[in-house]
């Protein structure tokens, strides 16, 4: 049974998420990368694609833990990757997903090599 | 002691997705017994069952919520909010945590859990939807039904095969009947329409190639149903008091066990179990008027229940009606008893007693007064409700007529 996260604020939300943005910036996410990640969030979370920013929280798309094992899920089929739990658990936005999902595709190309 | 009304009843079925649609067909005699439209029903030896086909999802659920809903728990919600919709029941927060749900199924969501079978096994897929555990599990069904209608009271699901909504009205009866709880909102559910589990009840043999003829000669098994029936219930002065519409009267509830066989129905368990419930309404055999049987159609069961119906009520047996209104609805497994229940409750409010359908030709070892293909118009004070599961679990329910 999935237990739900200890509800967090949205304010201590987005004050981890700005502790956790690197001053350095990232490098830049592969566009075509981002566009799959949001259009899988949109109709997995059945929300419209517009209404889901890169910079969105899960919290701020009103997910709660088993939506983001769900979405989690979508994500594995959509990439044919495998996220393994632990990294699961602490991806808590779009841009994290979509930071994962490249990192993920880029070890798969390289074992694939 | 404290008499319990049924105020509200809901249906899903395979001849009508609201309590009136379904008594529409019931006493029309209309069967819902089909083609199976189910997916990868290939190489089935059986054609057909009693699907609810006319039931579509997105008349009652966004596609959000409905991710986490097997069938079954969507029947068991659509018939939930139509019981209570019609008990008009005002809600207060004293009055959610005082109420009851409990609901019977035989195999829960096991839909989705072969559907997460076939992917792993059959496609190869290396996961299966993360929801299968929440849908598939046995109590989502009434853990849905608490969810949607914000119950916060006792909730619990009782698994008993073919008997499995017996029990659970049966049981709620008792918590009303006993004062644990003000309201019980109770019934079961059931959704088997998947190629695993048809291959399963094809494996057994006792599924006919044609269709439901319970009682008849020519009977050739059962065929199966979906749905949900829920109904309400509260004591009779709650009921009273508020000025609620009663459609009957749960009198009482008998159960028993054969201790015999894991399929094979047993004379004597039935038997007792009629007995019970007829003691347990404190009402004498002569008074039952209409007997919603068992009555799978199978060749066992359907000897094996009147031969239990005789040694129950002798020489008064041959002025009981008797239908087995699974010729229509089919045998929806653990939500059977609860459509039965519902069917049984609109005939006693409707002095009208639906009949068997697809009736051909009496089987003289089947010798009760069976009610073929027309409706019969009757007044009748008791009735009781039977269910014989597999593993010799059996359940009846008693009802009295209220207006």
């Amino acid at each position: 049974m999935t237990e739900n996260p200890a509800p967090t604020s949205l304010n201590e939300t987005r004050a981890e998420a700005a502790r956790l943005t690197p001053v350095t910036a990232t490098p830049a996410l592969d566009q075509q990368v981002v566009d799959r990640v949001l259009r899988v969030v949109a109709a997995n979370q059945k929300i419209a694609l517009d209404q889901v920013a890169l910079s969105a929280t899960f919290e701020e798309l009103g997910m709660d833990s088993l939506d983001g094992v769900n979405l989690v899920f979508a994500i594995e089929e959509e990439f044919d990757i495998a996220i393994p739990d632990d990294a699961a658990k602490n991806i808590r936005g779009v841009r994290e997903m979509a930071d994962g999902v490249e990192r993920l595709l880029r070890e798969k190309a390289i074992s694939q090599k | 002691m404290t008499r319990v009304a049924i105020t509200g009843v809901g249906v899903v079925s395979a001849i009508g997705n609201t309590a009136e649609t379904f008594w529409t067909s019931l006493v029309a005699g209309a069967s819902g017994i089909r083609p199976l439209s189910a997916e990868r029903c290939g190489n089935l030896k059986f054609r057909n069952g009693a699907e609810a086909q006319d039931f579509r999802w997105e008349d009652h659920f966004d596609a959000k919520r409905v991710d986490t809903l097997d069938r079954f728990s969507q029947f068991a919600i659509v018939a939930a909010r139509e019981a209570v919709r019609n008990a008009a029941i005002e809600w207060t927060d004293e009055l959610r945590e005082s109420t009851l749900v409990a609901m019977g199924t035989g195999i829960g969501g096991q839909s989705s859990q072969d559907q997460g079978f076939w992917d792993v096994y059959k496609l190869g897929k290396s996961r299966v939807h993360p929801f299968t555990i929440p849908r598939t599990m046995a109590n989502a069904g009434a853990s849905q039904i608490s969810i949607d209608l914000g119950i916060t009271g006792p909730s619990f699901t009782l698994s008993t095969a073919c008997a499995s909504a017996a029990h659970a009205i049966g049981l709620a009866f008792q918590m009303v009947r006993g004062g644990q709880v003000e309201l019980a909102i109770c019934g079961g559910s059931e959704a088997p329409f998947s190629f695993g589990i048809l291959k399963a009840w094809e494996a057994m043999r006792v599924v006919s190639a044609d269709t439901c003829r319970p009682f008849c000669k020519d009977r050739s098994g059962m065929i199966l149903g979906e749905g949900a029936g829920v109904l309400v219930l509260e004591s009779m002065d709650r009921a009273l008091g508020r000025g609620a519409n009663i459609y009957a009267e749960i009198a009482g509830f008998g159960m028993s066990s054969d201790a015999s066989h894991i399929t094979q129905p047993a004379v004597d368990g039935p038997a007792r179990a009629m007995r019970l419930a007829l003691r347990n309404a404190a009402i004498d055999a002569s008074a039952i008027g209409y007997i919603n049987a068992h009555g799978t159609g199978t060749e066992v069961n359907d000897v094996t229940e009147a031969r239990a119906i005789h040694s129950v009520f002798g020489g008064h047996a041959s002025q009981i009606a008797v239908s087995s209104t699974k010729s229509m609805h089919g045998h929806a497994l653990g939500a059977a008893a609860a459509l039965e229940a519902v069917a049984t409750v609109l005939a006693l409010d409707r002095c009208v007693l639906p009949p068997t359908a697809n009736f051909t030709e009496r089987d003289p070892q089947c010798d009760l007064d069976v009610i073929a293909n027309q409706a019969r118009a009757r007044q009748v004070e008791y009735a009781l409700s039977n269910s014989f599961a597999f593993g010799g679990m059996n359940a009846v329910l008693a009802f009295r007529r209220m207006r």
